[in-house]
């Protein structure tokens, strides 16, 4: 099998892709703070984050500090999966083997 | 090759097929962009090529190292290491009213264990909000592990709080040893955040002190003026009922812990003024309680006491309330997300 079938739709654009390896070391950290990491867009990384959180990779909390509204995020543990495989997919692709066996049967 | 420097370039994107919709006007990006296809994201795989692939899982490495750098395990320890402490002190308190032989058995130990509960029940939320404050934090390692120890360092402690409440008595040292169990978590963990701290560059940043805002002023001190109510009427014969109408002050309170006035959003307000105030109003709560429990005195003398000493414990979170503090982070510097327009 091709290694860019194990490939996850849901993290093939780079943004949805940097949210991913930005949250894949199990830390919860707040929109502001990702928006600066990433060098995104507010518009844009709303956007992201809301396709992950409604495929369910990416865990949403909203609260206060301060009188001010602020929303964190979190990799699920299907989210954290499905990124190992997607990456293991991509070094697969990097090494040019012609399947992946790595990571495929956590899926 | 995509860029590895300016990540903004790489990812300030995010089509997955909803029509270009917000970010229309976005720079093109630079991960081999020739490859994607806004509109479907099937062509988008079958278009990664292995230099793609690389530039992807640089970027991936380098945001993973960016955010790790990130995190404030400075303040991680911090907060970790006051609520080690303070759980010892209230564990500690808790079972020498429940059990030591020396308690004021005429008012019977148990009636203070309620006393006692507020403060360790608002730190809780307090602590939360210090951690929701920091940009990044990282959850326990092995947090289920975690979970299940701190649940049967638990259980000595139940076994002798169940024992006094049966008459049993117990020295102090056994007390104390039962106190210091379930403290080695919280303990554990801020020796884990020392260490992450050492490997940390974050340092608390030259920020001139703010006040609170109103509501955190507000909270603050009626936090306060709640801890010295509660440590007073331990004095009185009818604290039954006084702290039955606070414990339901502090139900409503710690209920709306997500609300703008809750103790989450007041603790990320808090600074070290505020900290050190809630630190002295705890520690004389927890003594003042322990003298009235034990102390033998005549009902007048005993309710003097116990209003000055419910003073006293108030006064320096009142105080602190309106004193200026300097926080690693002004939540000013936050913007929160965008409501997604699809």
């Amino acid at each position: 099998m091709h290694p860019r079938r194990n490939l996850d739709d849901a993290l093939l654009t780079p943004l949805r892709f940097s949210v991913m390896a930005a949250l894949s070391t199990d830390v919860e950290i707040d929109f502001s703070t990702l928006r600066d990491l990433l060098e995104a867009e507010d518009s844009a990384l709303s956007k992201a984050i809301s396709h992950l959180n409604g495929v369910g990779y990416l865990a949403v909390r909203k609260g206060f500090i301060a009188n001010r509204p602020r929303t964190w995020v979190r990799a699920t543990s299907a989210g954290k999966t499905a990124m190992r495989i997607h990456v293991a997919a991509l070094q697969a692709i990097v090494s040019g083997s012609g399947s992946t066996q790595v990571a495929s049967g956590d899926k | 090759m995509p860029s590895t420097t300016n990540l903004g370039d790489t990812v300030n994107r995010d089509d997955g097929g909803d029509g270009g919709d917000g970010d229309g006007d976005a720079p093109d990006q630079g991960n081999g962009g020739s490859h994607v296809n806004d509109a479907d994201g099937h062509e988008e795989a079958s278009g990664i090529d292995p230099a793609t692939a690389a530039g992807l899982l640089r970027t991936g490495e380098q945001i993973g190292t960016r955010v790790y750098e990130s995190i404030d395990f400075r303040t991680q320890a911090w907060v970790q290491s006051g609520t080690a402490v303070a759980t010892l002190v209230y564990l500690g308190t808790f079972l020498a009213l429940f059990g030591d032989e020396g308690t004021n058995t005429g008012f019977g130990g148990t009636n203070f264990t309620s006393i006692v509960l507020i403060p360790i029940l608002a730190l809780g939320q307090l602590s939360l909000g210090v951690r929701e404050r920091l940009k990044a934090t990282l959850p326990t390692h092995h947090s289920k592990l975690a979970a299940t120890l701190g649940l049967l360092s638990l259980i000595p402690f139940i076994c002798v709080a169940v024992g006094s409440m049966a008459g049993q008595h117990y020295p102090w040292w056994a007390l104390l040893a039962v106190a210091i169990v379930p403290a080695i978590q919280p303990v554990t963990l801020a020796i884990f955040s020392v260490r992450g701290m050492r490997r940390s560059d974050i340092r608390p940043l030259a920020a001139a002190p703010v006040p609170l805002s109103d509501a955190g002023e507000r909270v603050t001190a009626g936090l306060g003026l709640l801890f010295g109510l509660a440590a007073a009427s331990g004095a009185f014969d009818w604290r039954q009922f006084a702290m039955l109408a606070l414990m339901i002050v502090s139900l409503t309170m710690l209920a709306l812990y997500r609300t703008r006035w809750g103790l989450v959003s007041v603790g990320g307000e808090w600074g070290s003024a505020q900290w050190s105030g809630f630190g002295a109003s705890f520690a004389l709560l927890m003594a003042l309680t322990a003298i009235l429990a034990s102390v033998a005195l005549s009902p007048t003398w005993l309710g003097v006491l116990g209003v000055l000493g419910g003073l006293v414990v108030s006064l320096p979170l009142v105080i602190a309330a309106f004193r200026r503090s300097t926080i690693h982070e002004r939540p000013e510097e936050f913007w929160d997300a965008p409501t997604p327009q699809s």
